[in-house]
């Protein structure tokens, strides 16, 4: 017995110094800053540049070896939060939103030391300011972002004879082509495999509809979920028909008997559009880094979503933020000096990983892409300057937690499957969003504080709404009503117009 | 009337035949899903989806490229976790066969009142604790560290009622030869009672290792590092990024099984005999 | 003085070899306990008190027990908790059929040669229907040959070879084997699917030429969970008449045979169904009132008499209630099935509202045939006296009256056992399958009370909360256990 537990306890304590010896903190000898990020190849490119990045502005060991290491953390661990709180995140986390987390305390004010290092707000596209900044301070900045448009397959226009898309249409207009192609390429076969747009059963569908009739899920200071109108259960019921009546689009049923290789980057829905059944695909740029791989090579042009007067789209951005507790705060700061480099912008452009962070670096690189993929022609220009002007990210209220439900998704599943009508859809979106940010006030003190504020300026934006005056712009946080007030000259801007 | 059929050889011979026919169906439900797991990781990719479930050519390359996947430390899992499950299985059965030592084998006041105290918290949800642990866990500064994962499991209620159970039924004149010959109480547990219970280790440390190479939640929300992380949620990560990937991640899989197997095929007979021991008398 | 010395000492050497788990013990059960006590009657938000901010914990009496009743989603979570538990007598029941196989006799004297002639013959089928290029696919073979090395190997070895296979899916069950069936269940290109698909395009034709009479069967079939919620009472009152059955058990009964009928008006669409099952309960309810207190019985009981009895037959009767509801909805909707271009469309398991949970009750199904409950009961049987056996066939007993009479009543000791163990991990069950498969969804339908406080206190960062319903769990688990304890017991010692 004491043989054994002797042996057992050497045994034990050699694999515990060797597991300590190999630790990762422990393989190099330079300082290691992690970045929490998705698991795209591209990421690994992107991290040796950086470790060039260092070389090149002198951030550099005696043997001119990068004195600093960036690793990959890919797993989506939804422990993330309370490992951030707990003083252990990633030295760099992507997040969506900034204020998921910057207000508990996680994020630094990076302000200053962007402004003074090359990676203040205004480099950047003022559609994700209100994702990178909270009452107006900086916090994150971009690694890439996106405008999902609609990506159109020119070549299937043509084998049909029918006219390519426009850049802008109205509903109706896409309806009309849209039964047009469906009616050509399905012409013959038993089933329908064949469709204009891949599922339209999505809230990044129906968001810019509809606000491109003037109304958001939530209210000017997103204190309160306003989704329950008209407009919203047309929007609902414009999608339906599209699915179930003109079968334009595929239903759930469809999507789920469609046989595609789903392996790879971007899932079915890429393969089942370069392979002719989808005529279109709401993707943004980086959608090309997996339409240049496939053999077959496809034109391209590119569309807005089919809307109403206010042409908006939606802008995603991937959010590198910097974590408050970091060992490394030099390294930090020349990842984002990177992320707003040249040598990061020219990659994203070439490669296609999304919009750039700084779109003014590589302006003249922009415009040669056009000849270096001559068919993806002038979609590039197309994206990114729309990224620039009609693009709105989505509405998202400071009051909801990280990881609240998509409920705009979910009603309209709900609306679909036939559980709830189209109003009561409506209405069921603004319920639950509205107890979301109930519950959110009931958990924190200081949120309820900050709510209450925000609900006394909402009070005073309705009544000029009421009087026809027109809204001072810093009074509302809901980046889409000062797009469409500013738009429809309701609003009054202050001397330092444009610092949202 | 029933003993009659029984007697005839032919009768006999086909009732056996189609109880081996029933238990070998039986038998193949349940090792179907293990076969395409290992004749899919034997795939190339563009074959995973084919309707046959045999690859055209085998592709053991699979198995090594797993390990040479970027961002997949997935032999620093493989080994965290053989080497945290060993530190909580040799702690936990130490300190478990000490206490159902002082529980079983000792005369003090009190006793059966703490060992009811013990058994009692068996019943909590671990989730219960948890929240709480995890505080602890950060005051101590022990988040993303392997001890953060060992010394919380060192300690349990379920070993030592385990150990109890067994020691109990170890006659109690050992004890008192022992105590003729001078031994001291330490020298009675270490030289008689422990190589006495050697079945019920071996139990212990079966359940202890697998349970503990199994555990997900733990080491989900402790370990932050990907270097640190254990095979359950290395697993996870896997899945979450490389996911697609269906040839490569079945060979993960294949080989995350393995250690349970091979325990599972040299332990069976003790394995076996410790359920009923844990079981029966619960 | 000198015995007060000694229990001293006594308590001394005790404590010391004590000492080390009692330490851990301390520090991680019962420290825990306390503060997770304290915690839930705290507003312990992560926002507020992390590494970065630290403002005061405020006590907050019972608000985080009230939001959670008022939690709309709760109830949900709840509901999916018990329903995902359907699963357990139906691996129960498996695991002590295998045991039941396996533990019948093995000793043939010719059994090895015989059977493994047998193998090699069918073995030698396989090998020249191939070569005869009878049409025989690269699968049936593979198929083909694994059941025939199955069946050599166990006709060789026997009882342990079975037992081993059996037990296989439970004791590698974690991460690895979740994942695993994740990939077996993707609808489009699974290996499931792929499987059912030519099954299912056969059965279009069949399912369209019932068509024309979808409505009739889907009604015969709620006609017939009527039926059986009637059979079912009338035997509870006749048992009860008879002193068979006390007035607990009666009550118990009657609540979960209505069970049926009553979320038939959830989950069934017709018209008629919101007259009928009202009508049909409340006759159902007011014959029983009628008997328990107009009534004198003959033989009276105690209150709680035959209570396990009583909930085992109630409970098959309420699954069975289930299924025929289940069936029904499906006729019902058959013509939006059939309807699809493409005929029958398989079942997207894991990514359907409404398969994720059977999907999962099947996957744990597969898992339990062969577990531990499953050596329990090998050890119960191999307990149980064999001149019983003796006697019930002297007496003429039929194979199911032996197995009714002698070994149920037998094993009831070990089903105990099992039933409690496996209701606890029941109740607190269900959060590595949805972190590993569904993270919780399609649409919070895979979401059990663990993966509940998981969100809520490791994701979300509400720890008071995430405490409060933990605390709600076991309380739950207590008092079910309590239940199964006070009733059980008896029931075992009849």
């Amino acid at each position: 017995m004491k043989k054994i537990f002797i042996f057992l306890l050497t045994v034990l304590i050699t694999a515990s110094i060797y597991t300590y010896l190999t630790g990762a903190s422990k393989r190099t000898d330079v300082p290691v800053i992690s970045w929490k990020s998705d698991a795209n190849p591209q990421r690994y490119e992107q991290i040796d540049m950086y470790h060039k990045f260092l070389q090149k502005n002198g951030v550099v060991k005696e043997d001119g070896s990068p004195r600093g290491q960036l690793v990959l953390d890919t797993a989506s661990n939804q422990s993330t939060l309370i490992q951030a709180v707990s003083g252990m995140a990633g030295d760099i986390f992507d997040c969506f939103a900034v204020t998921d987390y910057a207000a508990m305390g996680v994020g630094v004010d990076i302000t200053e030391q962007a402004n003074r290092n090359g990676y203040g707000l205004n480099t950047t596209y003022e559609g994700m300011w209100s994702q990178l900044s909270l009452a107006g301070r900086q916090y994150a900045y971009p690694c890439n972002g996106a405008v999902p448009a609609l990506w159109v397959n020119v070549d299937t226009f043509k084998k049909y004879d029918l006219p390519v898309p426009p850049q802008e249409w109205t509903p109706e207009e896409f309806e009309e082509l849209g039964k047009r192609f469906v009616k050509l390429a399905n012409a013959g076969s038993r089933r329908q495999l064949c469709f204009f747009v891949p599922s339209v059963e999505s809230s990044s569908f129906a968001m810019p509809i509809l606000r491109s009739m003037g109304k958001d899920v939530y209210n000017e200071t997103m204190t309160r979920s306003v989704a329950n109108t008209p407009e919203l259960a047309k929007v609902f019921e414009l999608l339906y028909k599209w699915t179930y009546e003109d079968r334009i689009a595929p239903t759930a049923a469809d999507v789920a008997s469609m046989n595609a290789d789903a392996t790879g980057y971007g899932g079915a829905n890429f393969s089942n559009f370069l392979q002719g059944r989808y005529a279109m695909i709401v993707t943004g740029r980086y959608g090309l880094i997996r339409f240049r791989e496939f053999e077959r090579q496809v034109t391209f042009s590119l569309s807005q979503l089919p809307m109403y007067d206010f042409k908006n789209l939606l802008i995603t951005v991937r959010a590198a933020m910097p974590y408050g507790r970091t060992k490394s705060p030099e390294l930090v700061d020349m990842f984002l000096r990177y992320l707003a480099s040249y040598e990061y912008n020219k990659y994203i452009i070439d490669f296609a990983d999304g919009l750039p962070p700084n779109p003014h670096i590589v302006k003249e690189d922009l415009l040669q892409l056009k000849d270096k993929y001559p068919r993806e022609g002038i979609t590039h220009e197309l994206e990114i300057g729309w990224a620039q002007t009609i693009a709105i990210p989505e509405s998202r209220p400071r009051y909801l937690k990280a990881g609240t439900p998509n409920w705009l998704g979910n009603s309209i599943s709900e609306f679909f499957n036939g559980r709830k009508s189209a109003q009561e859809a409506a209405e069921y979106v603004e319920y639950r969003y509205n107890l979301e940010i109930d519950t959110a006030c009931e958990a924190n003190p200081a949120t309820r504080a900050d709510w209450e504020e925000q609900m006394a300026v909402q009070t005073r934006i309705d009544e000029y709404k009421a009087a026809g005056k027109k809204i001072p712009v810093e009074w509302i946080s809901n980046p889409f009503y000062i797009r469409y007030y500013r738009k429809m000259g309701m609003l009054a801007e202050t001397t330092t117009a444009g610092a949202r | 009337m029933a003993t009659k059929k029984k007697n005839t050889t032919g009768a006999r011979l086909t009732r056996t035949t189609l109880l081996h026919i029933g238990l070998s169906l039986i038998a193949l439900m349940m090792i179907l899903p293990f076969t395409w797991m290992i004749l899919t990781s034997l795939k190339l990719l563009e074959e995973v989806e084919f309707d046959s479930w045999i690859p055209t050519v085998f592709q053991w390359r699979n198995y090594p490229d797993v390990f040479r996947m970027r961002g997949i430390e997935f032999g620093r899992w493989y080994w965290n976790s053989i080497f945290v499950a060993s530190w909580v299985t040799f702690l936990q059965v130490f300190t478990s066969s000490l206490a159902a030592f002082s529980f079983s084998r000792l005369e003090w006041k009190g006793r059966d009142r703490v060992f009811f105290m013990y058994l009692s918290t068996m019943m909590l949800p671990g989730l219960v604790m948890m929240i709480p642990n995890y505080q602890n866990m950060i005051r101590l500064g022990l988040v993303n560290s392997y001890l953060g994962l060992i010394i919380p499991s060192a300690f349990s209620a379920f070993g030592t009622f385990l150990m109890r159970q067994f020691m109990m039924n170890i006659p109690k004149s050992l004890d008192e030869a022992a105590e003729i010959d001078g031994a001291s109480k330490w020298q009675l547990y270490w030289e008689i009672i422990l190589p006495l219970a050697r079945p019920a280790m071996i139990t212990l440390t079966i359940f202890t290792f697998i349970g503990n190479y199994n555990s997900m939640f733990w080491p989900l929300v402790m370990m932050k590092s990907p270097d640190k992380y254990t095979l359950p949620i290395g697993m996870l990560a896997f899945q979450s990024s490389q996911g697609q990937q269906t040839n490569l991640l079945m060979a993960a899989v294949a080989m995350s099984v393995l250690p349970m197997i091979i325990i599972f095929i040299l332990m069976q007979k003790q394995l076996v005999k410790g359920i009923m021991l844990g079981g029966v008398k619960g | 003085m000198k015995s007060n010395k000694r229990q001293l000492k006594n308590v001394c050497t005790g404590m010391a070899f004590l000492l080390p788990n009692l330490l851990g013990f301390l520090a991680f059960t019962m420290l825990p306990l306390v503060m997770s006590i304290y915690m839930a009657f705290t507003d312990w938000n992560l926002e507020m008190h992390n590494y970065f901010r630290a403002e005061p914990i405020r006590f907050v009496g019972f608000r985080n027990f009230a939001q959670l009743f008022s939690d709309p989603d709760f109830g949900r979570y709840l509901g999916n908790t018990f329903f995902l538990m359907i699963g357990i007598p139906f691996g129960v029941a498996a695991s002590l059929g295998s045991a039941i196989l396996l533990s019948l006799e093995f000793r043939g004297t010719r059994r090895f040669w015989g059977l493994s002639i047998l193998t090699a013959l069918m073995l030698g089928g396989c090998v020249i229907l191939t070569l005869a290029g009878m049409g025989a696919t690269a699968m049936t073979m593979l198929m083909a040959s694994l059941f025939g090395s199955v069946f050599f190997i166990g006709s060789i070895g026997g009882r342990t070879v079975y037992r081993t296979l059996f037990y296989f899916p439970h004791f590698t069950s974690g991460v690895a084997t979740f994942i695993l069936w994740k990939k077996l269940y993707a609808p489009e290109n699974g290996p499931i699917n792929n499987a059912l698909r030519p099954v299912f395009s056969a059965l279009t034709p069949v399912a369209e030429s019932l068509l024309p009479f979808a409505d009739g069967i889907a009604t015969v079939l709620l006609g017939l969970m009527m039926a059986l919620y009637v059979v079912m009472v009338f035997r509870k009152m006749r048992r009860w008449e008879d002193g068979e059955c006390g007035h607990v058990s009666a009550v118990l009964g009657m609540v979960v045979l209505s069970a049926p009928p009553a979320l038939s008006l959830l989950w069934v669409d017709a018209p008629w169904v919101r007259v009928a099952m009202p009508v049909l309960l409340a006759i159902g309810w007011l014959w029983f009132a009628w008997h328990i207190f107009g009534m004198k019985r003959i033989y009276n009981c105690v209150l709680d008499y035959k209570i396990g009895d009583s909930t085992i037959v109630d409970g098959v009767a309420l699954v069975a209630g289930f299924a025929l509801i289940g069936l029904a909805n499906v006729a019902w909707n058959l013509p939006d099935l059939v309807g699809q271009p493409e005929g029958l469309p398989l079942p997207k398991w894991i990514a359907d509202y409404y398969w994720a949970k059977p999907s999962i009750i099947f996957m744990g199904f597969w898992a339990a045939v062969g577990s531990n409950n499953m050596l329990l009961y090998l050890a119960g049987l191999s307990g149980v006296p064999q001149d019983l056996y003796e006697a019930a066939d002297i007496d003429g007993a039929s194979r199911w009256q032996r197995f009714w009479h002698v070994t149920w009543p037998q094993l009831a000791n070990v089903t105990f056992f099992i039933m409690v163990m496996a209701i606890i991990g029941g109740i607190q069950g269900g959060f590595e399958m949805a972190r590993v498969m569904t993270n919780g969804g399609p649409a919070g339908s895979t979401t059990t009370l663990s993966y509940y406080i998981y969100t809520q206190g490791f994701a979300t960062g509400r720890l008071g909360y995430a405490s409060a319903v933990a605390w709600l769990l076991f309380l739950l688990m207590f008092v079910v256990t309590m239940f199964n304890w006070k009733f059980g017991n008896r029931y075992t010692n009849e």
